[in-house]
């Protein structure tokens, strides 16, 4: 009997270790004679969020379109030193060039140091690594985000009105930047007051059951900045369920497709959302097709591509949605 | 010679049970001395109060002809006594070396600071010759939980010589050895004492007690009855020492004479050739409606296993069962209860009761299904029934709700009864059934397996104490190391008698 | 003296007596809410009541599962995980119907539960290790499933799970009580129950009792996964959504719960309505930090403090009593 368990046992293990073998070589001893052929190495952090699972998606879409070009992706896991190790055997590969989005930006710093040390230009994508060893930068303007859901809501709301912001978790830098740009722009509006701020941590789950209790707190709410459109969904879902829908307004950050077709169609309470989108990979795979060729960008005059691209926080209303479908996720 | 350790006129006194009354002895360094004595002699409260496990009532105890009272036996370690447990401390992930060194390593650099290495190829070159002392064939680098049990022994003997240990205690120390592994640790102990460590060395085996002690200390009853050299002395003249009873307040009143007559009952169970390697083999024996009997033998005889392998609780490897005639498999005790067996198991609050739920919960645990009615509980009869079990065993509790972790020995034995009884057992089977209980419970318990076997139970009943056994028993199965060494009727046995075959003479 | 005295449950007396002599967690329960609404006048108003219930029945129903586990001194460390997966691949299955998707859940849940008994008993594997893996591969399930990505319902009937009411109380407070009602009768009424108990307590006693320890350590997993399946469909419903990030972290409200109730980690002591209580309290820290709108930086102080002020006031209770 317990032989017979064990014998089991085994075989999972060994078919679930098979199973990551095409991962763990992806494309290998690919040495095609054609004219010049580019392999980039895309490192990230893991999968265990939307956003971060279209980030791959995207960066493999764009890979398809670029002639003669390899791209292997590897996945750390959330565990940042499973990353330095992928990036170290994507530098052993030999890859033209390296895309990085680390797990945590101070971490992978040294990992970057080896890179440009082995001559390879790496492409440091939205979480910023500690030093200047990147050969161009491209991210999301996470200040500008909440700054520009400042002012939508200022506006919108003709700078009077109780505000809720539903933050990401608390203590990392991607929260603290949006509460600081928004907390920057609302300054000048005296008349917007930020009745609650509180954390629902990304996860809708959480952002629900805490706009559930602000709700009991707060009679009357105006507008809800939400860091996250995963998270809003769980936030709208409290405000629909209070049936309260019609007295507030809500923001997201992504886009997500759901939510802009909440925002086309006029569904209350989803208003707005910002530009964050993880199509950012797609640029960023782009920008290394661009180094490993030596290319400018076209429509610049310089030889090289820029050093820094901080992405524009489009803000997405009703008026611009149609447009922004494409990148949504 | 010099007197290395002095015992005078040492007393202790546990509830209900004299365990050491006005013992002295003396152990002259240099040499081997026995301590003897059947169970529940006192031999071990002795070395618990030698070593400072547990405080003495009365007496004097002078180590190097200075009074001493250790209150831990990390004291008496220190001072040079060292106990080797049947049981033993040893860290099995660790080396070898380690264990011996364990708690005074080797430091190397910045020695004495909480930060100093270890300095391990000292350590190792030690070991090894403390090893080449004692002829332990072991690489120092070896982990423990690769040795064998000969080799360990060897090992606590060999961190006892690392501390500086002038008197070793052993305690049964050949009773998982072979007869190599024994000869070669006699070897051992005669060079020791060759060299000056004293050795006091329990056993129940008499052949080696002969070979290799120098003189011998008899207990009984927590008396000391004899002291002498063992030139002076026969296996004989021993055995009488350590059963010839004096007047005894505890010794139950023989209840069950007669003639060793065929019992009249019909036979309930009937064990032939039950094996479980390495602890019995060949066990055969029938038990008849209202007869008790009795399995006397040596602590390690393989008692306990035969009972827990006969109700199921461990698997047999071979042999065959019948009860009321019909052969039957016993996997689990669950089949055994269904069979109509019950099991009193010598360890109660490990294995027998839940200390920490009541008496209500206790009893009533085994025929749950039988209390309910379309699968619910029907309180009032679990209580009812509760009630009339504390009433006809008079247990002595507040109410059916107290925890039975707050009752005394013998009110928990009652307990584990009437959840016996509650199932409708018709063969109980006891595993020391009176151990850890007071003289006055000790009779009530004796007078309820009695009516147990009038009303027609069939007892079976494992016991250490002599006089017991012969008190109740209707047939005494005696067990020596495993194997059936014989049977005595109740006319028949004596305690010299059952000793004899328990101890192989 | 200490309550180790008395019976672990109250059998026969009347709930009310019961539950201040014997649950001194119901005074440290009263205390909290006195003081939730002192410092907040929204705390005690009908509308935040409901909202607390509905809030807590998805970790309520599930520290019932946990509670069961415990009781046996085992663990399970994969709800929080398995709420995810059963999410993702219960809304997945909406296409067949509302039915599908709550057989989805709770044979999914059934199952998982059932791996992770058998590991526990057949396998021999500490019950920490064995849900902790049960753990990664939930997790992993529902991220491979859904690439990540959430489902979105799109069936009215499912929704009423978590919306929905049954005569004007909303279903899953009705859901919460219901499985409170039937866990402390099972555990108190029915044989399953005092063998639960007993197996905690003393297994070998237990087993040399003739209870079938096997089956019914087993069985607590099982029932574990059960209320697992049910707390996903309520939490999946109330959001109409298949998250691969639901359930994030419930495993570690669910063991809370159970130790703020009263339940030894060692197993073979505790009851639901300890839990219950201790379900509620987590349910008022997380719903009075909100009211309040107290610092995210404080929260995770605040709680950990209350947590241990929670368990620490019981044990005093319980040694005075």
């Amino acid at each position: 009997m317990h032989r017979r368990i064990r014998g089991l046992a085994l075989a999972v293990f060994v078919l679930a270790l098979a199973s990551l073998l095409p991962l763990a070589v992806p494309g290998s001893l690919n040495t095609a004679a054609a004219p010049k052929h580019i392999v980039i190495g895309f490192s990230t952090p893991g999968t265990d969020h939307g956003w971060l699972a279209a980030i791959q998606r995207f960066a493999r879409e764009e890979a398809q379109k670029l002639p003669n070009t390899t791209l292997i992706i590897t996945d750390g896991q959330n565990n940042p030193s499973k990353q330095i190790g992928d990036v170290e055997s994507l530098i052993a590969r030999k890859v033209d060039v390296i895309v990085m989005l680390p797990a945590d930006g101070k971490a992978l710093t040294p990992v970057a140091a080896k890179v440009k040390a082995a001559g390879i230009p790496l492409i440091n994508l939205d979480r910023r690594i500690d030093s200047q060893d990147y050969y161009a930068y491209i991210g999301g303007d996470n200040y500008g985000i909440g700054y520009a859901a400042g002012e939508y809501i200022a506006q919108r709301l003709h700078g009077k009105g109780n505000v809720v912001e539903i933050t990401g978790p608390a203590g990392i830098s991607v929260t603290n930047d949006r509460s600081r740009g928004f907390a920057d722009a609302i300054k000048r509006f005296p008349g917007i007051k930020v009745v609650a701020s509180q954390p629902g941590d990304f996860l809708p789950d959480k952002g629900m059951k805490v706009m559930e209790n602000i709700l009991q707190a707060q009679r009357h709410i105006d507008a809800v900045y939400t860091h996250d459109d995963d998270m809003a969904m769980g936030v709208i879902q409290a405000i629909k369920s209070a049936h309260r829908e019609k007295e507030m307004f809500v923001t997201g950050v992504g886009p997500l497709k759901r939510v802009m077709q909440m925002i086309q169609n006029g569904e209350p309470p989803f208003a707005a959302t910002f530009d964050y989108s993880p199509i950012m990979s797609a640029s960023a795979v782009k920008l290394a097709y661009l180094a490993a060729t030596h290319k400018g960008m076209s429509d610049l005059a310089e030889l090289e591509i820029p050093r820094e691209i901080l992405l524009r926080a489009s803000c997405i209303t009703k008026d611009n949605v149609a447009q922004f479908m494409k990148i949504g996720f | 010679m010099t007197q290395l350790l002095q015992v005078e006129h040492l007393s202790k006194a546990f509830p209900g049970v004299q365990a050491l009354d006005d013992v002295s002895l003396v152990v002259q360094a240099g040499e081997i001395h026995a301590l003897m004595g059947e169970n529940g002699a006192g031999k071990s409260t002795l070395v618990k109060i030698l070593v400072g496990a547990e405080r003495k009532d009365q007496g004097r105890i002078l180590w190097r002809g200075q009074e001493v009272a250790f209150n831990h036996p990390a004291q008496a370690r220190a001072a040079g006594i060292a106990v080797i447990y049947q049981e033993l401390a040893l860290i099995p992930w660790l080396s070898a070396a380690e264990n011996v060194f364990m708690g005074d390593l080797p430091a190397g650099r910045k020695a004495g600071r909480p930060w100093a290495e270890v300095d391990w190829k000292r350590m190792y070159a030690q070991a090894q010759e403390i090893f080449d002392r004692l002829g332990l064939q072991v690489d120092p680098h070896t982990e423990v939980w690769r040795l064998g049990v000969a080799q360990r022994q060897l090992l606590e003997i060999a961190r006892a010589l690392h501390r500086n240990a002038d008197l070793l205690i052993m305690d049964e120390p050949t009773a998982s050895l072979t007869e190599r592994e024994s000869a070669q640790l006699f070897r051992i102990l005669r060079d020791l004492k060759s060299r000056g460590t004293s050795i006091i060395y329990i056993s129940h085996h008499l052949e080696e007690v002969f070979a290799l002690a120098d003189r011998m200390t008899v207990l009984r009853d927590g008396r000391k009855v004899a002291e002498t050299a063992v030139a002076d002395c026969t296996p004989d003249q021993l055995i009488a020492w350590m059963v010839g009873r004096s007047i005894q307040h505890r010794q139950p009143q023989r209840r069950r004479a007669g003639p060793a007559k065929a019992p009249d009952g019909a036979e309930v169970l009937r064990v032939e050739g039950l094996t479980r390697e390495p602890a019995f083999r060949g066990i055969s024996f029938s038990l008849h409606r209202g007869e008790i009997l009795g399995i006397g033998g040596l602590v390690g005889a393989g008692r306990t296993e035969l009972v827990r392998a006969l109700f199921g609780a461990d698997r047999a490897d071979s042999g065959r069962i019948f009860v009321d005639g019909r052969e039957v498999r016993i996997a689990s005790p669950r089949e055994a209860i269904a069979l109509g067996m019950g099991l009193l198991t010598e360890d109660r609050k490990g294995q027998g009761l839940i200390l920490g739920h009541s008496i209500e919960d206790n009893v009533a645990l085994p025929v749950l299904s039988r209390l309910s009615r379309r699968g619910r509980i029907v309180n009032a009869r679990r209580s009812e029934m509760v009630d009339q079990y504390i009433r006809s065993l008079n247990i002595r509790t507040p109410s059916r709700e107290q925890a039975v972790g707050n009752l005394s020995g013998g009110n928990q034995q009652k307990v584990v009864l009437a959840k016996w009884l509650a199932t409708g057992a018709r063969i109980l089977i006891f595993d020391e059934p009176t151990r850890g209980i007071d003289v006055g419970a000790k009779e009530e318990i004796y007078q309820l397996i009695e009516d147990l076997a009038r009303r027609g139970v069939a007892v079976l009943m494992v016991s250490s104490e002599l006089p017991e056994l012969l008190a109740l028993s209707d047939r005494i199965l005696v067990m020596r190391e495993g194997r059936l060494a014989g049977v005595l009727g109740a006319a028949e046995a004596s305690e010299e008698k059952v000793m004899r075959l328990a101890m192989g003479q | 003296m200490t309550d180790s005295h008395k019976s672990p449950l109250g059998t026969g007396a009347g709930l009310g007596r019961t539950v201040l002599e014997r649950y001194s967690i119901a005074l440290v329960f009263l205390g909290f809410v006195v003081v939730a609404s002192l410092i907040s006048p929204y705390f005690l108003t009908l509308s935040n009541v409901q909202n607390i219930l509905v809030q807590v029945a998805d970790v309520g129903i599930i520290a019932i599962g946990q509670t069961f586990v415990i009781l046996t001194g085992g663990i399970d460390l994969s709800v929080g995980s398995m709420v995810a997966m059963i999410s993702v691949l219960a809304v997945s299955s909406q296409g067949y119907g509302v039915l599908a998707e709550v057989a989805v859940a709770l044979l999914l849940g059934l199952a998982a539960g059932t791996v992770n008994g058998l590991m526990v008993t057949k396998g021999r594997v500490a019950p920490f290790v064995a849900t902790l893996a049960m753990m990664a591969v939930a997790k992993g399930v529902a991220l491979w499933y859904t690439n990540g990505e959430p489902i979105y319902g799109n069936n009215n009937a499912f929704q009423w799970i978590g919306n929905g009411s049954v005569l004007g109380i909303a279903t899953p407070i009705v859901l919460l009580v219901l499985c409170y009602v039937l866990a402390q009768y099972a555990l108190v009424r029915t044989p399953m129950g005092r063998y639960v108990l007993a197996t905690g307590g003393n297994k070998e006693a237990a087993r040399l009792s003739g209870v079938n320890v096997t089956f019914y350590e087993t069985l607590v997993y099982v029932l574990s996964g059960l209320t697992t399946a049910i707390g996903a469909l309520i939490v999946s419903s109330r959001m109409n959504t298949g998250s691969p990030i639901a359930g994030n972290g419930y495993e570690l409200d669910a063991i809370a719960a159970v130790v703020i109730g009263g339940s030894s980690l060692f197993g073979g002591r505790g009851n639901f309505i300890g839990t219950l209580f201790g379900v509620l309290i987590l349910g008022i820290i997380g719903n009075i930090l909100n009211l309040m709108n107290v610092s995210p930086y404080i929260q995770y102080l605040a709680r950990g403090i209350i947590i241990a002020a929670a368990v620490l006031l019981q044990r005093r209770d319980r040694q005075t009593a």
